[in-house]
Protein backbone atom coordinates (compact mmCIF):
# COMPACT_ATOMS: atom_id res chain seq x y z
CA UNK A 1 0.00 0.00 0.00
CA UNK A 2 1.57 3.37 -0.57
CA UNK A 3 0.40 6.55 1.18
CA UNK A 4 1.29 9.92 0.47
CA UNK A 5 0.36 12.64 3.15
CA UNK A 6 0.28 16.52 2.58
CA UNK A 7 3.22 16.24 0.07
CA UNK A 8 4.48 19.99 -1.52
CA UNK A 9 7.43 20.85 -2.97
CA UNK A 10 8.61 24.50 -4.33
CA UNK A 11 10.91 26.09 -6.22
CA UNK A 12 12.54 29.76 -6.73
CA UNK A 13 9.49 30.57 -8.69
CA UNK A 14 7.11 29.29 -6.75
CA UNK A 15 4.85 26.51 -5.51
CA UNK A 16 4.49 23.95 -7.34
CA UNK A 17 2.10 21.62 -5.60
CA UNK A 18 0.86 21.60 -2.28
CA UNK A 19 -0.76 19.10 0.34
CA UNK A 20 -1.20 16.29 -2.33
CA UNK A 21 -2.13 13.26 -1.12
CA UNK A 22 -3.77 9.64 -1.60
CA UNK A 23 -3.57 6.72 -1.02
CA UNK A 24 -3.19 3.18 -2.90
CA UNK A 25 -4.33 0.09 -2.52
CA UNK A 26 -2.50 -3.23 -4.53
CA UNK A 27 -4.36 -3.51 -7.30
CA UNK A 28 -4.57 0.35 -7.90
CA UNK A 29 -4.21 2.52 -10.85
CA UNK A 30 -3.63 6.12 -10.71
CA UNK A 31 -3.10 8.62 -13.72
CA UNK A 32 -1.48 12.15 -12.92
CA UNK A 33 -2.69 14.72 -15.01
CA UNK A 34 -1.54 18.16 -15.42
CA UNK A 35 -0.51 21.44 -17.85
CA UNK A 36 3.06 20.96 -18.79
CA UNK A 37 5.06 22.52 -15.39
CA UNK A 38 2.21 21.43 -12.86
CA UNK A 39 5.06 18.94 -11.17
CA UNK A 40 4.13 15.42 -12.67
CA UNK A 41 7.63 14.51 -13.16
CA UNK A 42 8.53 15.84 -9.79
CA UNK A 43 5.69 14.36 -7.75
CA UNK A 44 7.05 10.51 -9.45
CA UNK A 45 10.86 11.47 -8.48
CA UNK A 46 9.41 12.34 -5.11
CA UNK A 47 8.12 9.17 -4.70
CA UNK A 48 10.63 7.66 -5.82
CA UNK A 49 13.12 8.92 -3.56
CA UNK A 50 14.95 11.03 -5.80
CA UNK A 51 13.52 14.04 -4.87
CA UNK A 52 13.65 14.51 -1.14
CA UNK A 53 10.00 15.53 0.11
CA UNK A 54 10.55 18.35 2.84
CA UNK A 55 6.80 18.48 4.15
CA UNK A 56 4.88 15.41 4.15
CA UNK A 57 4.75 11.83 4.12
CA UNK A 58 5.52 9.14 1.75
CA UNK A 59 4.88 5.72 3.49
CA UNK A 60 4.73 1.47 1.59
CA UNK A 61 2.81 -0.76 3.91
CA UNK A 62 2.78 2.04 6.30
CA UNK A 63 6.49 2.43 6.83
CA UNK A 64 7.83 5.56 6.34
CA UNK A 65 9.89 5.41 2.68
CA UNK A 66 12.66 7.46 4.58
CA UNK A 67 13.46 4.91 7.53
CA UNK A 68 14.88 2.55 4.82
CA UNK A 69 15.11 3.82 1.40
CA UNK A 70 17.30 1.17 -0.07
CA UNK A 71 14.53 -1.48 0.51
CA UNK A 72 11.31 0.69 -0.78
CA UNK A 73 13.24 1.14 -4.21
CA UNK A 74 13.96 -2.28 -4.63
CA UNK A 75 10.68 -2.74 -4.67
CA UNK A 76 9.69 0.49 -7.30
CA UNK A 77 10.81 0.91 -10.99
CA UNK A 78 10.81 3.84 -12.51
CA UNK A 79 10.71 5.16 -16.02
CA UNK A 80 11.24 8.51 -16.49
CA UNK A 81 11.31 10.48 -19.44
CA UNK A 82 14.77 9.77 -21.10
CA UNK A 83 15.90 6.23 -21.72
CA UNK A 84 18.60 4.95 -19.56
CA UNK A 85 20.29 2.85 -21.69
CA UNK A 86 23.88 3.33 -23.59
CA UNK A 87 23.51 4.11 -26.75
CA UNK A 88 26.81 2.77 -27.26
CA UNK A 89 25.77 -0.71 -26.30
CA UNK A 90 23.52 -3.10 -28.32
CA UNK A 91 20.31 -3.55 -26.75
CA UNK A 92 21.28 -7.05 -25.54
CA UNK A 93 24.14 -5.33 -23.38
CA UNK A 94 21.82 -3.02 -22.00
CA UNK A 95 18.92 -5.16 -20.11
CA UNK A 96 21.84 -7.68 -19.60
CA UNK A 97 23.41 -4.82 -17.58
CA UNK A 98 20.23 -3.68 -15.73
CA UNK A 99 19.31 -7.97 -15.14
CA UNK A 100 22.32 -7.98 -13.90
CA UNK A 101 21.59 -5.07 -11.46
CA UNK A 102 18.56 -5.99 -10.55
CA UNK A 103 19.90 -9.72 -9.99
CA UNK A 104 16.59 -11.23 -12.13
CA UNK A 105 17.90 -13.48 -15.01
CA UNK A 106 15.22 -15.45 -15.38
CA UNK A 107 13.23 -12.60 -16.27
CA UNK A 108 15.40 -11.64 -18.99
CA UNK A 109 13.36 -13.58 -21.96
CA UNK A 110 9.76 -12.52 -21.08
CA UNK A 111 10.94 -8.80 -21.31
CA UNK A 112 12.32 -9.45 -24.59
CA UNK A 113 9.43 -11.28 -25.91
CA UNK A 114 7.00 -9.34 -25.04
CA UNK A 115 7.87 -6.42 -26.85
CA UNK A 116 9.44 -8.02 -29.70
CA UNK A 117 13.02 -7.07 -29.23
CA UNK A 118 14.59 -10.58 -30.42
CA UNK A 119 15.39 -9.18 -33.47
CA UNK A 120 17.16 -5.95 -32.25
CA UNK A 121 18.92 -7.69 -29.62
CA UNK A 122 22.27 -7.18 -31.72
CA UNK A 123 21.84 -4.04 -32.50
CA UNK A 124 23.39 -0.94 -30.57
CA UNK A 125 20.69 1.46 -29.31
CA UNK A 126 21.64 4.47 -31.28
CA UNK A 127 21.05 2.73 -34.22
CA UNK A 128 16.89 2.25 -33.47
CA UNK A 129 14.50 4.50 -33.73
CA UNK A 130 13.07 6.65 -30.81
CA UNK A 131 9.89 4.24 -30.78
CA UNK A 132 12.13 1.02 -30.65
CA UNK A 133 14.76 2.71 -28.09
CA UNK A 134 11.30 3.57 -25.87
CA UNK A 135 10.16 -0.26 -26.24
CA UNK A 136 13.37 -0.95 -24.75
CA UNK A 137 13.50 1.05 -21.78
CA UNK A 138 10.06 -0.85 -21.31
CA UNK A 139 11.46 -3.69 -21.22
CA UNK A 140 12.87 -2.94 -17.81
CA UNK A 141 9.47 -3.44 -16.50
CA UNK A 142 9.62 -6.63 -17.15
CA UNK A 143 13.15 -7.51 -15.63
CA UNK A 144 12.18 -7.02 -12.03
CA UNK A 145 9.03 -8.37 -10.25
CA UNK A 146 8.54 -4.76 -8.58
CA UNK A 147 5.23 -3.98 -6.85
CA UNK A 148 5.46 -0.12 -7.69
CA UNK A 149 5.71 0.75 -11.12
CA UNK A 150 6.21 4.36 -11.52
CA UNK A 151 6.00 5.40 -15.21
CA UNK A 152 6.75 9.29 -16.72
CA UNK A 153 4.97 9.68 -20.28
CA UNK A 154 5.54 5.74 -21.23
CA UNK A 155 3.74 5.94 -24.25
CA UNK A 156 6.18 8.98 -25.90
CA UNK A 157 7.56 7.68 -29.19
CA UNK A 158 5.65 4.81 -29.36
CA UNK A 159 3.28 3.30 -32.19
CA UNK A 160 -0.78 2.08 -31.52
CA UNK A 161 0.85 -1.48 -31.59
CA UNK A 162 3.36 -1.05 -29.40
CA UNK A 163 0.88 1.35 -26.49
CA UNK A 164 -1.33 -1.92 -26.71
CA UNK A 165 1.58 -4.10 -25.60
CA UNK A 166 2.14 -1.21 -22.79
CA UNK A 167 -1.54 -1.41 -21.84
CA UNK A 168 -1.67 -5.04 -21.85
CA UNK A 169 0.97 -5.02 -19.29
CA UNK A 170 0.15 -2.18 -17.47
CA UNK A 171 -3.17 -4.49 -17.40
CA UNK A 172 -1.37 -7.77 -15.78
CA UNK A 173 0.73 -5.81 -13.20
CA UNK A 174 -2.67 -4.34 -11.52
CA UNK A 175 -4.46 -7.82 -11.64
CA UNK A 176 -1.29 -9.25 -9.61
CA UNK A 177 -1.85 -6.48 -7.54
CA UNK A 178 0.82 -4.99 -8.12
CA UNK A 179 0.27 -0.60 -7.89
CA UNK A 180 1.21 1.59 -10.75
CA UNK A 181 1.05 5.41 -11.11
CA UNK A 182 1.66 6.94 -14.17
CA UNK A 183 2.33 10.66 -15.41
CA UNK A 184 0.51 11.00 -19.08
CA UNK A 185 -1.44 13.44 -21.33
CA UNK A 186 -3.07 10.36 -23.37
CA UNK A 187 -2.78 6.61 -22.30
CA UNK A 188 -5.99 5.64 -23.22
CA UNK A 189 -7.75 1.87 -22.88
CA UNK A 190 -6.81 1.64 -19.06
CA UNK A 191 -9.45 0.03 -17.04
CA UNK A 192 -10.66 0.80 -13.25
CA UNK A 193 -8.35 4.35 -13.48
CA UNK A 194 -7.77 6.90 -10.87
CA UNK A 195 -7.22 10.45 -11.51
CA UNK A 196 -5.39 12.97 -9.89
CA UNK A 197 -5.42 16.35 -11.78
CA UNK A 198 -2.03 17.90 -10.08
CA UNK A 199 -3.06 21.46 -11.04
CA UNK A 200 -5.51 21.72 -8.54
CA UNK A 201 -3.00 21.58 -5.81
CA UNK A 202 -1.27 24.24 -6.53
CA UNK A 203 -3.10 27.08 -4.47
CA UNK A 204 -4.89 24.78 -2.09
CA UNK B 1 26.96 -5.92 -4.15
CA UNK B 2 29.14 -8.42 -5.83
CA UNK B 3 26.70 -8.46 -9.00
CA UNK B 4 26.47 -4.16 -9.06
CA UNK B 5 30.17 -3.93 -8.91
CA UNK B 6 31.15 -6.57 -11.89
CA UNK B 7 28.35 -5.11 -13.89
CA UNK B 8 28.93 -1.59 -13.45
CA UNK B 9 32.60 -2.56 -13.78
CA UNK B 10 32.30 -4.02 -17.25
CA UNK B 11 30.23 -1.81 -18.54
CA UNK B 12 32.20 1.37 -17.95
CA UNK B 13 35.26 -0.64 -19.33
CA UNK B 14 33.56 -2.16 -22.48
CA UNK B 15 31.88 1.54 -23.24
CA UNK B 16 35.92 2.98 -22.76
CA UNK B 17 37.63 0.02 -24.31
CA UNK B 18 35.11 -1.12 -27.17
CA UNK B 19 32.97 1.75 -27.90
CA UNK B 20 33.85 5.41 -27.97
CA UNK B 21 37.15 5.18 -27.12
CA UNK B 22 37.73 7.40 -23.94
CA UNK B 23 40.92 5.29 -23.21
CA UNK B 24 42.76 6.28 -26.39
CA UNK B 25 41.73 9.52 -25.54
CA UNK B 26 43.72 9.72 -22.81
CA UNK B 27 46.19 7.81 -24.36
CA UNK B 28 46.92 9.93 -27.18
CA UNK B 29 47.10 13.21 -24.63
CA UNK B 30 49.28 11.41 -22.51
CA UNK B 31 51.49 10.17 -24.76
CA UNK B 32 51.64 13.29 -26.85
CA UNK B 33 52.52 15.60 -23.59
CA UNK B 34 55.00 13.45 -22.37
CA UNK B 35 56.71 13.32 -25.59
CA UNK B 36 56.80 16.73 -26.01
CA UNK B 37 57.77 17.17 -22.22
CA UNK B 38 60.74 14.77 -22.66
CA UNK B 39 62.05 16.28 -26.02
CA UNK B 40 61.83 20.02 -24.42
CA UNK B 41 63.14 18.88 -21.43
CA UNK B 42 65.96 16.68 -22.47
CA UNK B 43 67.08 19.06 -25.26
CA UNK B 44 71.46 18.88 -25.14
CA UNK B 45 70.89 17.73 -21.78
CA UNK B 46 71.04 14.01 -21.23
CA UNK B 47 71.07 14.18 -17.56
CA UNK B 48 67.14 14.71 -17.49
CA UNK B 49 66.99 11.15 -18.40
CA UNK B 50 67.17 10.26 -14.88
CA UNK B 51 64.25 11.85 -14.01
CA UNK B 52 61.95 10.35 -16.70
CA UNK B 53 59.92 8.71 -14.35
CA UNK B 54 58.92 12.55 -12.71
CA UNK B 55 57.92 13.86 -15.87
CA UNK B 56 55.29 11.16 -16.93
CA UNK B 57 53.59 12.69 -13.82
CA UNK B 58 52.75 15.19 -15.28
CA UNK B 59 50.86 14.24 -18.19
CA UNK B 60 49.46 11.43 -16.42
CA UNK B 61 47.91 13.56 -13.94
CA UNK B 62 46.21 15.83 -16.70
CA UNK B 63 44.65 13.27 -18.40
CA UNK B 64 43.03 11.93 -15.40
CA UNK B 65 41.94 15.24 -14.66
CA UNK B 66 40.63 15.67 -18.43
CA UNK B 67 38.92 12.33 -18.25
CA UNK B 68 37.06 13.16 -15.06
CA UNK B 69 34.25 14.37 -16.95
CA UNK B 70 33.59 10.73 -18.40
CA UNK B 71 33.08 9.44 -14.44
CA UNK B 72 29.63 10.16 -14.19
CA UNK B 73 28.50 12.91 -16.61
CA UNK B 74 27.31 10.32 -19.51
CA UNK B 75 25.32 8.66 -17.04
CA UNK B 76 24.09 11.83 -15.40
CA UNK B 77 22.86 13.03 -19.14
CA UNK B 78 21.20 9.80 -19.95
CA UNK B 79 19.71 9.34 -16.64
CA UNK B 80 21.35 5.73 -16.12
CA UNK B 81 22.82 7.67 -12.65
CA UNK B 82 19.34 7.73 -11.31
CA UNK B 83 18.19 4.61 -12.17
CA UNK B 84 21.24 3.41 -10.31
CA UNK B 85 20.50 5.04 -7.43
CA UNK B 86 17.30 3.83 -6.73
CA UNK B 87 18.26 0.50 -8.08
CA UNK B 88 18.36 -0.37 -4.58
CA UNK B 89 22.09 -1.13 -4.26
CA UNK B 90 24.17 0.63 -2.06
CA UNK B 91 25.80 3.73 -3.71
CA UNK B 92 28.89 2.90 -1.87
CA UNK B 93 29.35 -0.05 -3.96
CA UNK B 94 28.37 2.11 -7.06
CA UNK B 95 31.04 4.32 -6.17
CA UNK B 96 34.02 1.85 -5.99
CA UNK B 97 32.93 0.26 -9.35
CA UNK B 98 33.27 3.95 -11.02
CA UNK B 99 36.69 4.77 -9.42
CA UNK B 100 38.08 1.18 -9.80
CA UNK B 101 37.24 1.54 -13.62
CA UNK B 102 38.46 5.41 -13.77
CA UNK B 103 41.73 4.16 -11.92
CA UNK B 104 42.11 0.84 -14.67
CA UNK B 105 41.55 2.68 -18.15
CA UNK B 106 44.68 5.06 -16.73
CA UNK B 107 47.04 2.64 -14.47
CA UNK B 108 47.27 0.72 -18.24
CA UNK B 109 48.58 3.65 -19.43
CA UNK B 110 50.95 3.31 -17.17
CA UNK B 111 51.60 -0.25 -16.93
CA UNK B 112 52.90 0.15 -20.63
CA UNK B 113 54.89 3.17 -20.51
CA UNK B 114 57.11 2.56 -17.60
CA UNK B 115 58.96 -0.51 -19.43
CA UNK B 116 58.54 1.57 -23.20
CA UNK B 117 60.47 4.51 -21.11
CA UNK B 118 62.95 2.36 -19.83
CA UNK B 119 63.63 0.13 -23.07
CA UNK B 120 63.75 3.21 -25.13
CA UNK B 121 66.33 5.28 -22.93
CA UNK B 122 68.20 2.16 -21.85
CA UNK B 123 67.61 2.64 -18.42
CA UNK B 124 68.28 -0.59 -16.35
CA UNK B 125 65.47 -0.27 -13.32
CA UNK B 126 64.40 -3.69 -13.73
CA UNK B 127 65.24 -4.59 -10.12
CA UNK B 128 63.54 -1.79 -8.57
CA UNK B 129 60.26 -2.03 -10.80
CA UNK B 130 58.50 -3.67 -8.34
CA UNK B 131 58.76 0.00 -6.22
CA UNK B 132 58.21 1.53 -9.13
CA UNK B 133 54.76 0.31 -9.81
CA UNK B 134 54.55 -0.04 -6.21
CA UNK B 135 54.52 4.23 -6.05
CA UNK B 136 52.48 4.84 -9.45
CA UNK B 137 50.04 2.06 -8.19
CA UNK B 138 49.48 4.31 -5.02
CA UNK B 139 49.34 7.68 -6.61
CA UNK B 140 46.93 6.67 -9.70
CA UNK B 141 44.53 4.86 -6.98
CA UNK B 142 44.30 7.84 -4.84
CA UNK B 143 44.45 10.26 -7.86
CA UNK B 144 41.34 7.75 -9.46
CA UNK B 145 39.26 8.67 -5.91
CA UNK B 146 39.58 11.96 -6.10
CA UNK B 147 38.49 12.90 -9.29
CA UNK B 148 35.78 11.00 -8.94
CA UNK B 149 34.29 12.70 -5.61
CA UNK B 150 35.01 16.33 -7.34
CA UNK B 151 33.29 14.78 -10.66
CA UNK B 152 30.25 14.28 -8.70
CA UNK B 153 30.07 17.22 -6.90
CA UNK B 154 30.52 19.17 -10.05
CA UNK B 155 27.83 16.80 -12.00
CA UNK B 156 25.04 20.06 -11.84
CA UNK B 157 27.44 22.47 -12.88
CA UNK B 158 28.27 23.54 -17.35
CA UNK B 159 32.13 22.98 -17.16
CA UNK B 160 32.55 21.24 -14.14
CA UNK B 161 35.62 19.54 -15.56
CA UNK B 162 37.50 23.24 -15.05
CA UNK B 163 36.07 23.18 -11.31
CA UNK B 164 36.68 19.51 -10.42
CA UNK B 165 40.27 20.31 -11.50
CA UNK B 166 40.64 22.85 -9.69
CA UNK B 167 39.03 21.04 -6.46
CA UNK B 168 41.48 18.18 -6.44
CA UNK B 169 44.69 20.49 -7.53
CA UNK B 170 45.91 20.87 -4.10
CA UNK B 171 45.86 17.33 -2.73
CA UNK B 172 47.15 16.09 -5.91
CA UNK B 173 49.90 18.03 -5.80
CA UNK B 174 50.82 17.11 -2.78
CA UNK B 175 50.57 13.60 -3.52
CA UNK B 176 52.74 14.56 -6.97
CA UNK B 177 55.83 15.59 -5.03
CA UNK B 178 55.93 13.21 -2.65
CA UNK B 179 55.58 10.39 -5.39
CA UNK B 180 58.13 11.98 -7.43
CA UNK B 181 60.38 12.06 -4.31
CA UNK B 182 59.97 8.59 -3.85
CA UNK B 183 60.72 7.77 -7.52
CA UNK B 184 64.12 10.27 -7.78
CA UNK B 185 64.91 7.98 -4.60
CA UNK B 186 64.56 4.73 -5.94
CA UNK B 187 66.16 6.11 -9.72
CA UNK B 188 69.41 7.11 -7.19
CA UNK B 189 69.64 4.00 -5.35
CA UNK B 190 69.07 5.45 -1.92
CA UNK B 191 69.02 3.08 1.51
CA UNK B 192 66.15 0.70 0.80
CA UNK B 193 64.87 1.18 4.06
CA UNK B 194 63.90 4.80 3.88
CA UNK B 195 62.26 3.80 0.37
CA UNK B 196 59.89 1.07 2.70
CA UNK B 197 58.99 3.74 4.69
CA UNK B 198 57.92 6.23 1.90
CA UNK B 199 55.94 3.68 0.59
CA UNK B 200 53.99 2.34 3.58
CA UNK B 201 53.81 6.37 3.81
CA UNK B 202 51.73 6.71 0.70
CA UNK B 203 50.28 3.23 1.24
CA UNK B 204 48.40 5.26 4.25
CA UNK B 205 47.70 8.97 2.32
CA UNK B 206 45.96 6.35 -0.19
CA UNK B 207 43.82 4.78 1.98
CA UNK B 208 42.58 7.81 3.95
CA UNK B 209 42.14 9.84 0.47
CA UNK B 210 40.32 6.52 -0.86
CA UNK B 211 37.94 6.11 2.07
CA UNK B 212 37.23 10.04 2.07
CA UNK B 213 36.67 10.26 -1.49
CA UNK B 214 34.17 6.90 -1.44
CA UNK B 215 32.11 8.37 1.65
CA UNK B 216 31.94 11.57 0.42
CA UNK B 217 30.99 10.87 -3.39
CA UNK B 218 28.41 8.63 -1.95
CA UNK B 219 27.03 11.20 0.01
CA UNK B 220 27.17 13.86 -2.94
CA UNK B 221 25.11 11.22 -5.05
CA UNK B 222 22.17 10.69 -2.80
CA UNK B 223 21.69 14.46 -2.87
CA UNK B 224 21.84 15.16 -6.27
Amino acid sequence: MLTCQNLSLENNYGIIFKNVGFTLLPGSLLIIKGANGSGKTCLLKMLVGLIEHKAGKISWNNIDINKDLQSFQQNVCYIGHNNALKKELTVFENLDFWCKLRGSNELFLPAIYHFKLHNVLDLNVESLSAGWQRKVELARLLLSQTNLWLLDEPEINLDKIAQDLLIDLIKVRVRERGIVVIASHGLDGLPYVNYLDIQGFKNE
Amino acid sequence: MNNVFVAILKRDLVIAFLRNGYFFNSLAFFSITTLLLISILSHGDPKVNLNLFNVILLPYIFAALLSASTIFQADFNDSTLEQLLISGNSSISIVISKIIAHWLQLFIILLISVPLLCFIYDINLFLNLFNIYMALFLLSLSISSLVTFASALTLRISNGVIISCLIVMPLTIILLLYVASILSSITENIDFSILIIDIKILLVLTVVFSLISILACSYVLKKI
